[in-house]
């Protein structure tokens, strides 16, 4: 009974003192919470498909450098290392040298190759190299996540939308029709007639021109909806699959796209396994490859409705944050700074191996 | 006796020793002829008589006590080779203006300036004293018009006048340092900038005072009609750019590898709370009296009068001395605007001409072209306050002061560069509205990387169809204006540069460089000027210049070597002045050639040769000043050998201070006795007056973004003070220390998070290392956030019919089991409350498709959404998915059935389990939140690119996003 009562005039205080408060700051009320008894969210559906262990590679470590490996590009003899937070190295059978960054462009976090240039996406901007000198900045100041190429048209991802790297460093920015305020590009692939742009809310499918233009409105496609829906929205990095895309996430998995929007998460079973790096996946023939947070490599073969994940044996255990295709076979930059050649018997997507791919 | 009546009196007082002074010279050079106008290149007026005419004047103090105590002013940082003893200087003298007063030993400042026609000649005595028992050295940074030509230096000790040499400026050098050693008495003038020079004054004996006097020379802009004469009083602290690359000066900025002489650019300033007892006492003639009109300034308070001679005299007002602001006389001719004039005048044996040119008034408005305008907008610390709004209310006036066909785009620039748009806009009021809006957000705050606004500006491909003029607001307080002057004269293509000067006390020499380099105009907006006119003077430019293709030829002589070596197009109201070399025989006649709208156009003037053996010619002195300038910015980061020379020989020759010769003066009996301390001390600048120091040298402001994070790779940013010289941060996933990056004006550091670590939020330890040893600490708290907000649904129809539509009133939920779990976390309950309520974005999606975003709406802030259900829609159950993400993107589901087609729809609560009981306790709980989250702050910012959340709080309705198609495409199969 004392305790009933007590309740009550505690509920009649605090019904009082809540509604002074309704009157005398609005604003912060606004964003309280209703206290509920029970769990409403949804659990999250355990389990999840197991990649299956790729035997047969061998893996030879090309450089290692100081820090997390970011971006890798290989071309002309040359090993481009984009890191974390220490710039540029570039390894040639001669040595090595260092690009000319400073600041946050030290932060890099893409690399592409144009028109015997290379550009280097960084936290402060997409800066133009030439024979190793420094040309130009585009986007100054503006985060610059990845690169896409859509016909002759150079693309980039930044911060503040989408941008077009023009001849001699400049650059344009392109309205990203439909999407008012620009969203914030963290990959970019093309497939075919669609660029995907993945976001922290999605992913968006725009329709190109032949010319690489753009040629209508985004469209946006929330990862959360779909036969299965992902876990996230975050897109940390994608590749082209057909003419539509797969997406990796911050912590949902691999996600298909299909061209008309229709979402597929594959959750896989380890949560090691469902991180997959920014920027860190390749579309390379019948693959798309995928580095994870702590899971090693993946490789993802598809085949009309179907996919499979395999994992080199001996990627087993690392953190893989930048794929890229190599002189010799693929390349994976580690979490640790080294640098690893992955040279596979040549995976052909086999009946068996799409029916017992994924477990 | 009031106080304007006593200023009276003092300009009386004043007057008579310069007018006897003018009166006793000889009869002066290059006097006009009688029917020359007496505004143009009238005479120069001759200089004052030099020492020992330099009375030690009553210095009014402000308040003087005993028991003075030592004060150490921040930032000023003694030169580390050559330590200031405290204890003696500078000391606390007294109260005025709520502030309280310090001493340094520059005690005063006592300008006399005697202007004719568009030729000042200006006299500048500082006096040093040293109170102290110690010799004393004072060092001062001190500004003069940028276009200054300093002629001359002596200093004057007890009855002993000393008279400078000009030499190599290693030479000068070397020599005072020699002086300063055996304790001689010396003086050294050094330029640092054109506008902006040391003097250095060694070995003042206790308790003695010493004045220095420095004479200049230079030519009044003449701009829409008026006469702006200009004194300078004080610097503005200039932005650094660049890695630190040792100290050779000692300001508080260490050099760096853009700004290789920063530390002798960056003088301290008085500390907040305090004001140099420091004061400035000036007095303007203008003469003859009567050939002047309309005689104000807007920046200080003044009185004027004239004397015995006839010439118009104004000084400051007793109560208008401290020295925080350019002082700016503006005056109109008394007659009729002068149109043209040329004059040729003989100087150290050589012949030089002076040209002045006004362009025709009328403008053809058929030829105006649309334009696609620019505004950069400079927004870092020592705009903060006043000076950024002032551009605020300059742009939003400009913008609607365009053309029906003109574009424009603003950008703004601190440390970083932030376009309003990514391109130019249309001028129509949606787009204006937007620029008013996205103007009225911007703040005063951060570094100043100009050279990056400036590629922003100038790199974005042009509209062909416009001519590009970008209006460049500034204060100009930087200290790689070289590299700025440079990057727009490189980067300006086809467009126009207009330099406009923001504040009390503008680096002059960058908003002219700038225009200049830019084909455009330069002009400074001081704080008491009215916008309106400003915006109106600019429009009358940016319509088009008046005239262009400029050519220059005399009859009967040759011409080398003109400045500016490219005569410029002449926009309105802007008058041509050239001075060139002559050289094969008197000229007879000017021609000027060039173009008027479309057509030729020319002008033919008489020359007018000045009367020889003048005893104060300066045809010569102002041409090697304009030479110099223009062999400066021939190459202004590396000059090559030749330029170095020409600029050594013209100093030499014409008795300038130049980058590269100083004035040096050696008292050769020695004054004081060499065995005693020495005392180094630096004398501060005043802060420009509306500057804030806050905004340059407070506090470190620590950011981390995003602010909340998964395990990821978030970014520590620290806006520290421009004396830092290095930022650790102790991360609280990691044992060591690691350095912090430096990226323009700000230190950053890139880190991980890393996976597995709890919810929380944690202390990142920063400690910021300043060049005077000051050590800084500040926390930045990085909050980790892998648990998404469940949702609460307030109501939901059980059943809606095919056609009708669904509402959904929908709040952030906090389920009471999860607070044990929040109990333990990094950071504090309130805290972990806070990120457990926080929601970004509800999407709610139906089973036909339908995909529709919620709107937070009314005090309670309540999410509501409505779902259109087609006419078509299958009957029977449905069940709506709800998914809401938090700003760090995580994401929570649940489902809510509904029935359609079923009976009449019924309002309901529904989905919290347990209804009464959560009733029951929401007062409770809803007292006790927000009591926390009143001690917490607030709502959450939002992050600084969020993808939806401003369409959330612009409230906007309900969108349907899309038809999200179920996915007919062949299954795909996992």
């Amino acid at each position: 009974m004392r305790l009933a009562l007590a309740l009550l005039g505690a509920l009649g205080l605090a019904m009082g003192g809540g509604a002074a408060l309704v009157v005398a700051d609005g604003e912060r009320v606004r964003h309280l919470a209703v206290p509920i008894l029970s769990e409403v969210a949804e659990r999250d559906a355990s389990g999840g498909a197991t990649p299956v262990p790729l035997p047969g590679c061998a893996l030879v470590e090309r450089a290692r450098v100081d820090g997390r490996v970011t971006a890798l590009h290989e071309a002309g003899g040359a090993l481009f290392i984009g890191t974390f937070d220490a710039g540029v190295v570039v390894a040639t059978p001669d040595g090595r040298s260092a690009l000319d960054l400073e600041g946050r462009e030290r932060f890099v976090n893409a690399l592409v190759e144009d028109g015997g240039g290379m550009w280097v996406g960084t936290q402060r901007g997409a800066v133009l190299f030439r024979d190793g000198r420094r040309i130009a900045i585009a986007a100054p100041g503006v985060a610059v996540t990845s690169f896409a190429r859509a016909g002759d048209t150079l693309l980039a991802g930044t911060a503040r939308g989408l941008v077009r790297l023009l001849p001699g460093g400049r650059s344009e920015p392109l309205a990203l029709e439909g999407e008012e305020p620009t969203p914030r590009v963290n990959a970019l692939a093309v497939a075919r007639s669609t660029l995907w742009i993945g976001t922290s809310a999605g992913a968006l499918a725009v329709p190109l021109a032949p010319d690489g233009g753009l040629a209508g409105p985004a469209r946006r496609i929330p990862l959360v909806f779909g036969a299965p829906p992902a876990r996230t929205n975050v897109v940390t990095a994608l590749a082209p699959l057909g003419d539509g895309a797969l997406a990796g996430t911050d912590d949902g998995g691999l996600v298909r796209l299909g061209p008309a929007g229709a979402v597929a998460a594959l959750r896989l079973a380890a949560a090691r396994d469902n991180d997959v790096n920014p920027g860190a996946m390749l579309a390379d023939g019948e693959h798309v490859l995928a580095g994870t947070q702590r899971g090693g490599l993946l490789a993802v073969e598809v085949e009309r409705e179907a996919f499979a994940v395999f994992r080199p044996d001996v990627t087993a255990s690392l953190a893989i944050s930048a794929v890229a295709r190599g002189t010799h076979g693929w390349l994976a930059g580690t979490s640790d700074g080294r640098v690893l050649e992955l040279q596979c018997p040549h995976a052909a997507a086999s009946e068996r191996r799409l029916r017992t791919g994924v477990r | 006796m009031t106080s304007r009546s006593a200023a009276q009196a003092r300009i009386r007082a004043l007057a008579i020793p310069v007018v006897l002074a003018i009166a006793s010279l000889p009869p002066r050079a290059g006097a006009a002829p009688p029917d020359a106008p007496d505004h143009v290149f009238r005479s120069p007026p001759a200089e004052p008589s030099p020492a020992p005419a330099l009375p030690p004047l009553p210095i009014p103090r402000v308040a003087a006590g005993n028991g003075y105590r030592a004060v150490d002013p921040y930032p000023a940082i003694p030169d580390p080779g050559r330590p200031a003893q405290s204890g003696a200087i500078p000391r606390l003298v007294g109260r005025a203006d709520g502030k309280d007063v310090l001493a340094f030993p520059l005690a005063h400042t006592r300008v006399s300036a005697r202007v004719a026609g568009n030729v000042a000649r200006v006299e500048v005595m500082q006096r040093y004293d040293n109170p102290s028992d110690r010799r004393l050295e004072a060092i001062y940074a001190f500004p003069l018009p940028e276009n200054a030509a300093v002629v001359d230096m002596t200093f004057q000790i007890g009855s002993r006048v000393v008279q400078s040499e000009v030499r190599r400026r290693e030479e000068a050098r070397a020599t005072y340092e020699a002086a300063r050693r055996e304790g001689r008495t010396a003086a050294l003038t050094e330029q640092e900038r054109p506008n902006l020079f040391t003097q250095s004054v060694a070995n003042v004996p206790p308790h003695e005072s010493i004045f220095v006097v420095l004479r200049y020379v230079h030519e009044v802009p003449f701009l829409d009609g008026r006469y702006r004469f200009v004194f300078p009083t004080t610097i503005g602290p200039r932005y650094i750019p660049g890695a630190p690359a040792g100290r050779a000066g000692p300001g508080w900025s260490p050099d760096t590898d853009q700004v290789p002489d920063a530390s002798r650019v960056t003088p301290p300033v008085v500390p907040p709370g305090y004001r140099s007892a420091h004061d400035l006492e000036l007095l303007v003639q203008l003469t003859p009296g009567d050939a002047f009109a309309d005689v104000s300034a807007r920046s200080h308070r003044i009185v004027t009068g004239l004397d015995g001679a006839g010439a118009r005299l104004v000084a400051l007002d007793e109560q208008d001395r401290v020295p925080d602001k350019d002082f700016v006389l503006s005056y109109r001719p008394a007659g009729r605007e002068p149109e043209a004039r040329a004059l040729v005048e003989r100087e150290r044996g050589e012949d030089f001409l002076l040209l002045f040119v006004q362009p025709p008034a009328e403008v053809q408005p058929a030829m105006i072209r649309p334009r696609e305008v620019v505004f950069l907008v400079d927004k870092s610390g020592s705009m903060m306050g006043r000076p950024i709004e002032t551009v605020k209310a300059l742009v939003a006036r400009a913008l609607h002061a365009l053309g029906p066909d003109d574009t424009f785009q603003l950008i703004a620039f601190d440390g970083a560069t932030e376009p309003q748009t990514a391109a130019a806009q249309p001028n129509d009021p949606a787009a204006i509205a937007r620029a008013e809006a996205w103007l009225s957000r911007l703040r005063g705050g951060g570094g100043t990387e100009m050279l990056a606004g400036i590629r922003a500006a100038l790199r974005t491909p042009a509209d062909p169809r416009r001519l590009r003029m970008v209006v460049f607001c500034t204060d100009g307080y930087i200290g790689n204006e070289a590299a700025v002057i440079e990057a727009v004269q490189r980067e300006r293509g086809d467009a126009r540069v207009f330099g406009f000067g923001i504040g009390s006390s503008v680096n002059r020499y960058l908003i002219e460089g700038v225009a200049r380099a830019g084909r455009g105009v330069a002009e400074v907006i001081g704080p008491r000027d009215p916008v309106d006119e400003a915006v109106a003077r600019l429009f009358l430019r940016l319509d088009r210049p008046v005239l262009t293709d400029l050519q220059l030829t005399v009859e009967g002589a040759q011409l080398s070597d003109l400045s500016p070596a490219l005569l410029p197009d002449l926009f309105a109201g802007q008058p041509l002045v050239v001075a060139a070399r002559v050289r094969g025989g008197a000229p007879t006649a000017a021609v000027l050639r060039g173009r008027l709208g479309g057509a030729g156009w020319s002008r033919r003037l008489a020359v007018t040769s000045a009367p020889q053996h003048a005893a104060s010619p300066l045809a010569g002195t102002l041409w090697a000043r304009r030479r110099i300038d223009e062999l400066q910015h021939l190459a202004p980061g590396a000059p090559a050998k030749q330029e170095v020379e020409e600029v050594v020989s013209l100093g030499l020759r014409f008795n300038l201070v130049t980058p590269y010769t100083s004035f040096v003066a050696v008292e050769r009996e020695l004054l004081v006795d060499p065995r005693l301390a020495l005392a180094t001390v630096l004398v501060p600048n005043e802060l420009p007056e509306g500057v804030s120091h806050e905004g340059i040298f407070g506090p470190a402001r620590v950011q981390v973004f995003p602010a909340r994070v998964k395990p990821g790779d978030p970014e520590l940013w620290i806006a520290a003070a421009p004396t830092a010289r290095g930022v650790k941060v102790k991360l609280p996933f990691e044992d060591a220390w690691r350095d912090a990056t430096r990226d323009g004006e700000r230190w950053v550091l890139r880190f991980l998070v890393p996976p597995g670590q709890p919810d929380g939020s944690y202390a990142a330890e920063i400690a910021i290392a300043h060049f005077d040893g000051r050590e800084e600490r500040a926390t930045a708290s990085i909050r980790v956030d892998t648990s998404a907000a469940a949702v609460a649904v307030l109501s939901a129809p059980s059943s809606v019919e095919p056609g009708g539509t669904i509402a959904l009133r929908l709040k952030p939920a906090l389920p009471l089991g999860r607070i044990p779990g929040l109990l333990g976390r990094p950071g504090g309950l309130a805290n972990a409350l806070k990120g457990e309520m926080e929601l970004k974005e509800i999407l709610v999606r139906a089973p036909w498709g339908a995909l529709a975003r919620a709107r937070m709406e009314g005090a309670l802030g309540v999410w509501t959404v409505e779902l259109p259900v087609p006419a078509d829609a299958a009957t029977g159950d449905a069940t709506l998915e709800i998914v809401a993400s938090d700003a760090a993107g995580n994401v929570s589901r649940r489902r809510v059935p509904v029935a359609i087609g079923a009976a009449a729809p019924v309002e309901r609560l529904s989905g919290i389990g347990g209804i009464v009981a959560g009733i029951v306790l929401l007062g409770a709980a809803l007292l006790a939140m927000a009591l926390l989250f009143v001690k917490m702050g607030g709502p959450v910012p939002a992050p600084p690119c969020p993808p939806l959340a401003p369409a959330l709080r612009r409230r906007a309705p309900t969108r349907v996003l899309d038809r999200f198609p179920q996915p007919r495409e062949p299954g795909l199969k996992v």
